[in-house]
């Protein structure tokens, strides 16, 4: 029986406007990711300024451009549905492209803050 | 179940009372249409209605003679302390037609959703509810209807604009959930998964 895994990967926003794309690598003893989310240390910019895309194993998950206030979520959601099902993607080659576009408003004033891509999954030892 | 994918359409918005006309196309391999999500980018200052008193001051925002008042708003980090609520102002109206028998399959006024935007009032008691516990993450509002042309030919007019009497500058997204040919390879997203509280098992 496959174990339970669960990663956080950060990635720094440090300019306003800009896309900032990063390549995670998984361990090889993950098999597949189940769930992801998105998370922050100022949760207000990434909610009001921030648009993302996600490939696992170059299968797109999320095209670039979804909004990150889609898949973010609250402490009123309870524990086991704050991630985003995406059912059961084999990881393949175990890597995870994940893109995180800040985009200007008219209700932040930026900051460089720390957008985290949570995911959870199986992985065999 | 096959693939569902998800297509994105992005437009700005900038003048007082715009209309436009767009096309959202699909891939070929597309089905049927499964759900519409909407977003709204504002870039313009937004100073969003308050009712009672409160840390959210009634300082700023767009005068009704076109200029800005006060500095950028603070973002409400701190819902507990804010007595008053902030309504989520509507900024236009969305229309989205099949050129199948569906004709307009989707049409619904776009929310501007504010991250701590509810109805906690000091009204309802000394200690009111905190937003966040009001807000869920949300699902695209489900259509399943066939498209075999894979044009959705669409309409938006602002209203925002007219209501503020200002040119308001935004952008609206729109996310079309599509169900395609493609295998799933294990991936199927929780909108298309049932409610497991829901099932009756026999």
């Amino acid at each position: 029986m496959a174990k339970f895994f669960s990663k956080d990967f950060d990635l720094p926003v440090t300019a306003a406007g800009q896309t900032f794309k990063k390549t995670f690598e998984l361990d090889k003893s993950v098999k597949a990711i189940t769930h992801y989310t998105i998370l922050s240390n100022r949760e207000d910019l990434a909610y009001y300024r921030g648009s993302f895309g996600l490939e696992i194993n170059k299968d797109e998950i999320a095209p670039e451009g979804y909004s990150v206030k889609k898949v973010m979520s609250w402490a009123s959601v309870p524990a086991d549905q704050r991630l985003k099902s995406i059912g059961r993607r084999e990881t393949g080659n175990g890597l995870i492209s994940f893109a995180y576009t800040d985009s200007n408003d008219g209700l932040t004033a930026f900051q460089p803050y720390t957008v985290t891509l949570s995911v959870e999954g199986e992985r065999e030892d | 179940m096959n693939r569902a994918r998800l297509i994105v359409k992005e437009f700005v918005i900038q003048k007082l009372g715009e209309i436009n006309f767009f096309q959202i196309r699909l891939p070929k391999n597309a089905t049927s249409i499964l759900g519409i999500e909407t977003d709204v980018l504002m870039e313009s200052f937004l100073e969003t209605d308050t009712i009672g008193s409160g840390s959210h001051s009634g300082g700023g925002g767009v005068l009704p003679d076109g200029t800005i008042a006060g500095s950028t708003p603070d973002v409400n980090l701190h819902p507990f302390l804010q007595w008053g609520s902030k309504s989520n102002p509507v900024v236009g109206k969305l229309k989205l037609q099949s050129m199948d028998r569906s004709n307009i399959f989707f049409e619904n006024w776009i929310p501007f959703v504010l991250l701590n935007g509810s109805m906690p009032d000091m009204s309802y008691s000394l200690f009111p509810k905190s937003p966040y516990s009001l807000i869920v993450r949300g699902k695209p509002k489900p259509i399943g209807i066939a498209c075999s042309n894979n044009i959705i030919n669409g309409q938006f007019a602002d209203s925002i604009g007219i209501a503020k009497n200002v040119d308001m500058k935004y952008r609206v997204k729109i996310f079309v959930w599509v169900q395609t040919t493609e295998p799933t390879n294990g991936v199927a997203f929780d909108f298309q998964m049932k409610d497991k509280e829901l099932e009756v098992k026999l």
